[in-house]
């Protein structure tokens, strides 16, 4: 069964997205920061983060540095509502596989990470 | 020196004093007009009588002095009266008119003439007239005819003086008060030459009369030479105080000498010839004084005022305050003010002020107007009389251009005002109420004035400037601001539609995938009805995503500095950046180039993107006008996107079919704060101040515009390609 992170500090959003790719027979696991995403890709390995850059206490791009320190393989896309050069030239050096921006349609997201899980 | 010396002196001053303003007028620049062929005419007979007459009354020898008496001095005379008139004619424009009264008088003359040198009927002869003079000459029993003649001559020019001063208004009135008088004079002084011949000797009215002569002779010199009998009343009561002082300082002495007391004589006069001057100097001071009271008084208000001037920072109110100051004060019909725009180029009206006229002021005068041009470059206060003086002489376009606009203002004094030797303002300045004239004392006066007004004028344009730098860097930062919410903003927002399009896909999702499910009928239908309800909030919240992804681009800090920029890109998200505003279905966008083909110009993106965005918003709202004022049938909002490379130059068109712009707003369409768009959506009416400014300021290109009320509006732009 495939591992998907879902990383946003919106509870509706998280929430939402889990119930949706349950429903594909995808494991889903959530977070609400970036802490706590750290700490279950250690753990649990996901196949596929979905991580929101913008948040509270880390932002994305942060969780993203402190994850390349240590581990160079899973794979990361990246999630958000405001476009800005720098950061998304920054992730993209990080290595993510994507960069989609919010508001996202469901279909969409589902699409990008099928064939992402699919692989 | 025995009294009659007196006599001899005055003719030969006479003689030599005329003899050179005769010599000044004709060697004046300037056409040689009739006023002043028959002045010098006039001059010519004067000298030859009174240079002939001092040398006939010296000369020892009978016959020679009977020569020059009759052939040399009277042939001036004859002709004194006839000149006289013929110039007073002419000073009053009716030299044509009275052709025949003329051409009738110098017949006239002639028959003297004739009489004078063929017979003995002017000049009888000479005889001893001691010890008064050597020779004196004998009338003949024409001379009594000749003499009544001269004094109907001078009578009837005096007369038709008068006639003209009673229609005569303001300043030609005073002039006409003062031309009588100093003929009056004049002649008071040297009609009782006659007497001579008749052997009658008024004591003080013969030998010092003559006196009086050169100095109406002066007077009309002055007049013809200056333009301007300005200050005529200072200047005859001037001369008059001093010949009446010279007179007494001279005469009292003489007369005290003729008596025999010659020792009393010689202190007396030379107390008073010690303290003439001063006497002079004294009189003088309570005589300008007194006449020029009321003028002092307003003076002093004058120089008050314009010192005020200067704290006065609405370049508006300053305006208003030196034209009611002025009025008030000086007690003018009216005055103007006529200010320089330096964005439009061209010469506004200030301010003006009615007392007394109602004088219709023009809005503006062009930078390429003549009156502009002169005062630029001459840099002195124009005086209308003057230059109505000078129009006759020298029929020159520019004077006339300017004599014109006197006119059309009424002013009869016109002030420069300059900062920098740079013309930026000009007062006009209407005839004043008491019909006095104005002096070279206010002359003086509004130069002062002039060049307060300029300081305060500068004062006023540097206050207006700052605020309204201060008002473009409180928008800025006040966008800055926007900005930094608007990015917080919408980072909200975006989550919000983003949790909400999940939530719409995946109850989406639930109702897809139980699709299958056995339903009622009624279920099935509630089923379809709320899978639509969803796919309208999810299509709700990319159209969502959308403003405020264009909302975003707008505020953001655009990237300095500038790079090669792909014009349709920035088409397209000045377009999405409108679709806050527009919708799609409101206008066809028709962009009429081919994107392929388009090669990038050199700008900054964020920048030419608000110059699109404006010029699309502008365009919508032109349209949407035009739709909603006129309902006219089948009109549809059309805006058309031109795009063609001509060398190294872009250029766009921005066409639309709106209701375009009146063309008394055309010129004004570029400048900050105005704007067309009605009251209910006003814009800032910055929008195409800043286009202007993008484009022709930080892109070196030109932005060009044209329009026809009600079919439409052309932007055009030029940009350089990028290389």
């Amino acid at each position: 069964m495939a591992k998907l992170l879902i990383v946003d500090d919106e509870t509706d959003i998280r929430e939402f997205a889990k119930s949706f790719f349950k429903k594909r027979g995808i494991d889903v696991t959530t977070a609400s920061g970036g802490k706590v995403a750290l700490e279950i890709i250690s753990t649990e390995n996901p196949d596929l983060v979905l991580l929101d850059v913008r948040m509270e206490e880390m932002t994305g791009v942060d969780v993203l540095r402190h994850l390349r320190k240590t581990n160079q393989t899973t794979r990361v896309i990246m999630v958000s509502g405001v476009e800005d050069p720098e950061t998304i030239n920054e992730a993209k050096a990080l290595g993510v596989l994507g960069y989609v921006h919010k508001p996202l349609v469901l279909e969409e997201l589902e699409k990008i990470v099928l064939s992402e899980l699919n692989k | 020196m025995k009294l009659y010396d007196h006599y001899i002196g005055s003719l030969l001053l006479t003689a030599a004093i005329t003899s050179i303003l005769a010599i000044l007028v004709y060697f004046q620049k300037g056409q040689k007009t009739v006023v002043k062929i028959t002045f010098i005419s006039y001059c010519v007979s004067l000298v030859v009588w009174s240079s002939g007459q001092a040398w006939a009354l010296q000369e020892t020898n009978p016959l020679l002095s009977l020569f020059i008496v009759r052939y040399y001095c009277h042939s001036g005379v004859v002709f004194i009266p006839i000149l006289f008139i013929h110039f007073l004619f002419s000073l009053m424009e009716e030299d044509v008119k009275r052709f025949k009264t003329i051409v009738c008088l110098y017949l006239v003359g002639i028959v003297f003439f004739i009489f004078n040198i063929f017979t003995d009927y002017l000049v009888k002869g000479v005889e001893l007239y001691p010890p008064v003079f050597q020779y004196v000459y004998l009338p003949g029993k024409l001379h009594p005819v000749f003499v009544l003649f001269f004094i109907f001559i001078v009578v009837y020019g005096n007369i038709f003086l008068f006639k003209n001063f009673k229609n005569a208004r303001g300043v030609k009135r005073d002039q006409l008060k003062y031309l009588m008088l100093a003929i009056f004079l004049s002649y008071l002084g040297g009609t009782p030459n006659f007497l001579l011949g008749y052997r009658i000797q008024v004591a003080i009215l013969m030998p010092f009369g003559t006196y009086l002569l050169p100095v109406f002779v002066g007077i009309i010199t002055y007049t013809i030479v200056k333009y301007r009998l300005l200050d005529i009343r200072v200047a005859i009561t001037n001369v008059g105080i001093f010949f009446l002082l010279y007179t007494l300082v001279l005469g009292v002495p003489f007369y005290i000498f003729a008596t025999g007391l010659r020792f009393i004589a010689l202190c007396v006069m030379s107390v008073l010839a010690t303290a003439g001057p001063f006497i002079y100097f004294y009189i003088q001071k309570r005589a300008e004084d007194s006449l020029l009271k009321e003028q002092r008084a307003y003076q002093a208000t004058l120089r008050q005022a314009s010192g005020g001037m200067g704290r006065i920072k609405d370049l508006q109110k300053l305006l208003h305050m030196i034209v009611y100051v002025v009025t008030r004060t000086v007690r003018l019909e009216h005055a103007v003010i006529y200010i320089y725009d330096d964005v439009k180029k061209i010469y506004k009206l200030g301010a003006f002020k009615h007392r007394k006229s109602s004088v219709i002021f023009r809005q503006d005068i062009a930078e390429s107007h003549l009156i502009i041009d002169y005062l630029s470059k001459n840099h002195v206060s124009i005086i209308a009389e003057e230059i109505k003086q000078k129009v006759k002489d020298y029929q020159d376009g520019q004077l006339l251009a300017i004599e014109a606009f006197t006119r059309e203002i009424d002013a009869s004094l016109i002030v420069p005002i300059y900062i920098d030797n740079r013309l930026v303002s000009f007062v006009g300045l209407g005839k004043k109420e008491s019909g006095k004239l104005y002096t070279d004392d206010d002359l003086s006066v509004f130069s002062i004035l002039s060049n307060q007004a300029a300081l305060a004028i500068e004062n006023a344009n540097f206050y207006e400037d700052m605020k309204l730098t201060q008002e473009q860097l409180f928008q800025a930062e006040k966008m800055a601001t926007i900005g930094i919410m608007a990015d917080g903003l919408s980072h909200q927002i975006n989550n919000r539609f983003h949790a909400m399009g999940f939530i719409a896909g995946d109850a989406l999702d639930t109702i897809h995938m139980n699709k299958n499910l056995e339903m009622s009928d009624k279920l099935k239908e509630i089923m379809a009805a709320l899978d639509k309800a969803l796919l309208r909030i999810q299509e709700n919240v990319t159209q969502g995503g959308e403003v405020v992804q264009g909302l975003l681009k707008y505020t953001r800090k655009g990237e300095e500095g500038f790079s090669p920029v792909d014009v349709d890109a920035v088409v397209s998200s000045a377009y999405e950046m409108a679709q806050f505003k527009i919708k799609s279905y409101q206008m066809d966008l028709i962009r009429d180039y081919d994107k392929n083909l388009l090669p990038k110009v050199k700008g900054n993106s964020s920048q030419l993107q608000e110059v699109f965005f404006n010029l699309i918003d502008n365009a919508y709202d032109a349209m949407m006008q035009r739709k909603n004022d006129f309902k006219e049938h089948e009109y549809h909002p059309k805006l058309i996107i031109h795009a063609s490379v001509h060398g190294k130059i872009m250029e766009m068109i921005f066409e639309d079919n709106g209701t375009g712009v009146k063309e008394e707003d055309v010129q004004k369409l570029f400048t900050p704060f105005f704007t067309t768009k009605l009251s209910s959506k006003k814009g800032t009416g910055l929008g195409l101040y800043v286009i202007r400014k993008i484009i022709e300021d930080n892109h070196k290109g030109k932005v060009e515009f044209s329009s026809k009320y009600m079919e439409g509006t052309q932007m055009k732009i030029r940009l350089p390609i990028a290389m």
